[in-house]
């Protein structure tokens, strides 16, 4: 079956993906007390976790004087407060992470379903990279809430370039189908796969721009290092990270050459993804 | 109610062409990364089975076709490949129409759901749209008896495993597919549940849909179906009408070769 075909099937069946995507919402939401407040506190909790680390601890913005960098306010991460800069970078990073530790138990974790029902499997990854996307999407509330704090503030201002926001989206979401169609049937065949992708994503959060940017660790950077600055560019993520926060870093203009990478690479998953799940499938049913 | 087809009459419905799949023989579910890599300096290659090779045959419209053979011939890989759950690693498995798979009925629910939920849930894997499952709701209930309909809006786990087959089945068997594949479902639940679902059955047929019947009763095989399948070690052995095919069965099974 060639990828047009496949790509037909799928479409065919959005209703039936619909029908998985409000399960996974269901159960989700349906089974705890708090339910929406979690999708809230989660990311909340480590957004203040992070800012007193890296803002505060390392930072040194706690008493104007003491700090070495008081000249330049918030010069790790372009000139905004901590908090804002990191929630954007952080809630894209969680839906990152959530759909790469889902998808790898995508098939195994169906596998009664999976069995039993002729749909393209390909639905089954596409069902964790929506849910989870509808899941951040409402997450989003607080990188929102965190803006409107400081804009009333007076601390940042926000432009038209908000609306960025969409192709980080677009973007992401091809990402996520890609690694997702990767993870999904690898880690179903081989055990450890799962170990070490939880380390790569440990790794991951930290050369990803969340924490500190792409401007200040350029700074850093020692004579003749300028391809570390390439190679963190060439990280989805960062082009990502960089959208979301498009609308309300004022210091620089948007990283264009983070962006196309972004993209890149994010169609490069994708055909790869698709190839991989084709070749992996009917191993993966025999094994399941 | 009359079947739709999609396929013009005399042609078949189901192509099965020189059909082969290969498993790995005693082999635990997952690798290792180390058996990975090493893979080509263990025995791995001599460690597979075919459990099905070099099976051919056509089915048509509204034929009625029942699976014999020995535990291990085949027959569950062969239904599977039908339905499309398994892929073949030899010649293909063309089904040209929709299928309604009685396997593993259960596997979809979802214990914490209530069983409305997933009566929605489960015909919607299966394809049916959500107004077609309104309308056809009254008679899925009634199907799977009281006990289910005074439970309709408990959690799905609070329901016997009788009870979740029953409406497993009444789900399945609602949908308008005209190939209905049978995998030994019927071998559970009670005297009275079966005689229901022989029933249901029966009107199926009578509409004239397509049937795979996988069944070691060799009554149930008698009363619905008209082709019969001997499957024996992975290949087809003999393919005719039900009761020549069943008395080779029984004559192979007498002579200790099956």
């Amino acid at each position: 079956m060639n990828s047009h075909n496949r790509l037909a099937r799928i479409w065919a069946h959005r209703a039936t993906l619909d029908t998985l995507v409000r399960r996974d919402l269901r159960v989700r939401y349906a089974r705890s007390v708090l339910g929406y407040l979690w999708t809230l506190i989660d990311p909340l909790a480590m957004a203040l976790v992070y800012a007193f680390v890296f803002g505060f601890i390392y930072g040194g913005h706690g008493k104007p004087g003491l700090s070495s960098s008081s000249d330049q306010k918030w010069a790790s991460t372009d000139g905004v407060p901590i908090v804002l800069f990191l929630v954007a970078g952080l809630l894209a990073y969680n839906w990152f992470s959530n759909v790469i530790n889902e998808s790898s138990r995508a098939l195994y974790a169906e596998r009664l379903l999976v069995r039993s029902t002729n749909l393209p499997r390909e639905l089954w990854v596409m069902r964790v990279v929506i849910s989870k996307g509808i899941e951040h999407l409402l997450s989003l509330p607080i990188l929102l809430g965190f803006l409107v704090f400081y804009m009333l503030r007076g601390e940042v201002s926000l432009s038209w370039e908000i609306v960025f926001w969409i192709p980080a989206l677009i973007v992401q979401f091809i990402l996520l189908t890609g690694i997702g169609l990767v993870m999904a049937p690898v880690t179903a065949l081989v055990d450890d796969f799962a170990r070490i992708t939880r380390i790569g994503l440990r790794v991951l959060f930290y050369v990803t721009p969340i924490v500190y940017s792409l401007h200040f660790l350029e700074a850093k950077l020692p004579e003749g290092w300028g391809w570390a600055k390439v190679l963190i560019q060439l990280n989805p993520l960062t082009g990502i990270a960089d959208m979301y926060r498009a609308g309300f870093v004022t210091e620089y203009g948007p990283d264009w050459m983070a962006w196309l990478y972004a993209l890149i690479v994010s169609l490069a998953w994708l055909a790869f993804g698709s190839w991989v799940f084709r070749k992996l499938e009917p191993a993966i049913l025999k094994e399941i | 109610m009359a079947v739709e087809w999609k396929t013009p009459e005399g042609e078949p419905v189901i192509q099965v062409h020189d059909l082969g799949i290969e498993f790995l023989k005693g082999r635990k579910r997952n690798l290792s990364l180390r058996e990975l890599v090493y893979r080509r300096r263990t025995t791995y290659e001599k460690e597979t089975f075919w459990a099905l090779r070099n099976v051919s045959f056509d089915v048509g419209r509204a034929e009625a076709v029942g699976l014999v053979g020995a535990n291990g011939g085949g027959k569950s890989t062969l239904l599977k490949m039908i339905a499309g759950t398994l892929l073949p690693d030899e010649g293909y498995a063309e089904v040209t129409e929709g299928v309604a798979p009685m396997i593993e009925l259960t596997g979809g629910f979802i214990g914490e759901l209530s069983a409305r939920e997933n009566i929605y849930l489960m015909a919607g894997l299966h394809g049916m749209k959500k107004e077609t499952v309104d309308a056809r709701f009254d008679d899925i209930v009634k199907f799977a008896g009281p006990q289910v309909e005074r439970g309709l809006d408990l959690p799905f786990r609070h329901f016997s495993s009788g009870m979740q087959v029953r409406l497993g089945f009444s789900v399945i068997t609602q949908l308008d597919e005209p190939i209905i594949l049978v995998d030994e479902v019927l071998a559970v639940g009670d005297r009275a549940f079966r005689e229901q679902c022989y029933k249901r059955m029966e009107e199926l047929l009578a509409e004239g849909r397509s049937m795979f019947l996988v069944s070691h009763s060799e009554g149930d095989l008698k009363r619905f179906c008209t082709r019969g399948l001997y499957l024996s070690g992975g290949t087809l052995v003999d393919d005719g009408p039900m009761k020549d095919v069943l008395d080779h069965y029984n004559k192979d099974l007498d002579a200790g070769i099956s």
